[in-house]
């Protein structure tokens, strides 16, 4: 599975690789928060799924419908009208949620990339090294591109910038909206990649990403005292 | 060739998308369309009927492409997904299929369907306006005309 048009032979090494249309990543990757907002209000936010309903979250049939039918009784029941406070609070603690799923399932498919695609390689010397696997090959397998820079200050923190990062290149929407403050969510997938990916070649970090203007995207890896 | 107004329809006959460039020529030789919605309403009427009595002359595969009128052609491009793509230009200009056709899958599924922030249901013309859109279609344009 490659993003980069297939070149002849068709990897003799690999007998395993097929061809997927990159279009089916970006649409999974575009679903998947979404999805786990729904999740996350479904199952963790019962009562609270209609007040805490996003406004870009509205791409769901008859799901949306029933749970709108459904919520809406449940939450006027529960709210009363002064729980505005209250409402504030569980926004956050929604979207802590959603991001708390969202990274450990990038955390799942960062490890399994990892072993599948690390596998024709010599070990790693040190945290640099793996950094830059991360940074060149596993990046350009999963975003069709690398990272244009990597900084580090030596003492385990990585910077990574990415000033085409895929999932942003599309995103765009009218002026003067907050596209930044909606393009948040679709970084934890990707962060949780990356923890996945480190963890499995043996160190522990903690990621975060942000994003100042679209489509760049910055990664800060902060490893954790990493055995010898 | 000029181009004087563009309209996208969805699936569900709604309007989504109205773009008018004719501010910039001349208001005489521009064909008398007010900015209210209503245009996009009657124009969806006219292709719809048109189109249908195409296919009942012509047999299911005919397709109706343009019409044109003493002040301006219409170019019709359905996909399809059932979207529909209306453009009004003056009435020299060739068929202008290929350029609708470049529009629905160079801006219309790059920037809307393959957007993270645009919804999948355009209810209101939402999502399409945004800026990546606006600005590819702008270029476009004007770069024919």
């Amino acid at each position: 599975m490659s993003l980069s048009p297939p070149m002849p032979p068709f990897n003799s090494t690999d007998p395993t690789a097929s061809f997927l249309s990159s279009s089916a990543l970006d649409f999974l990757l575009i679903e998947l928060v979404p999805l786990a907002q729904r999740v996350t209000s479904q199952r963790d936010f019962p009562s609270s799924s209609a007040t805490t309903q996003n406004p870009d979250n509205n791409n769901d049939g008859a799901s949306s419908h029933h749970r709108h039918r459904k919520s809406n009784s449940t939450a006027a029941a529960h709210h009363p009208p002064a729980a505005d406070s209250l409402k504030k609070i569980d926004d956050e603690e929604h979207l802590d949620a959603v991001h708390l799923r969202l990274e450990s399932q990038g955390y799942r498919v960062g490890q399994g990339l990892v072993e599948r695609f690390s596998r024709d390689r010599p070990r790693f010397n040190d945290t640099l090294d793996v950094i830059k696997f991360l940074c060149k090959d596993l990046w350009s397998l999963v975003f069709g591109k690398n990272i244009d820079n990597l900084k580090t200050n030596h003492r385990g923190v990585y910077v990574l910038t990415d000033n085409a990062f895929r999932p942003f290149s599309r995103m765009s929407t009218e002026t003067g909206s907050q596209a930044v403050l909606r393009a948040q969510p679709f970084l934890w997938f990707p962060c949780g990649i990356i923890r996945g990916a480190l963890a499995a070649l043996g160190i522990s970090a903690t990621v975060q990403a942000e994003v100042n203007e679209l489509p760049a995207a910055i990664f800060q890896i902060k490893t954790i005292a990493a055995k010898p | 060739m000029v181009v004087y107004s563009f309209y996208i329809f969805d699936r569900h006959t709604e309007c989504v998308y109205v773009k008018s460039w004719m501010a910039a020529d001349s208001p005489g030789a521009a064909p008398v369309l007010s900015a209210s919605s209503d245009d996009a309403k009657l124009v969806f009427g006219t292709v719809f009927s048109l189109r249908n009595m195409v296919r009942k002359l012509g047999g299911d595969d005919d397709a109706f492409i343009s019409y044109r009128t003493g002040q301006y052609k219409l170019h019709f491009y359905e996909t399809p997904a059932n979207l529909r793509f209306v453009m009004l230009t003056d009435t020299g200009s060739a068929s202008m299929r290929n350029v609708l056709h470049q529009i629905y899958i160079n801006l219309w599924v790059e920037y809307v369907v393959k957007n993270p922030l645009a919804p999948v249901e355009h209810k209101g013309g939402a999502g399409v306006n945004n800026e990546l859109f606006e600005l590819g279609l702008d270029q476009f344009i004007r770069g024919m005309m």
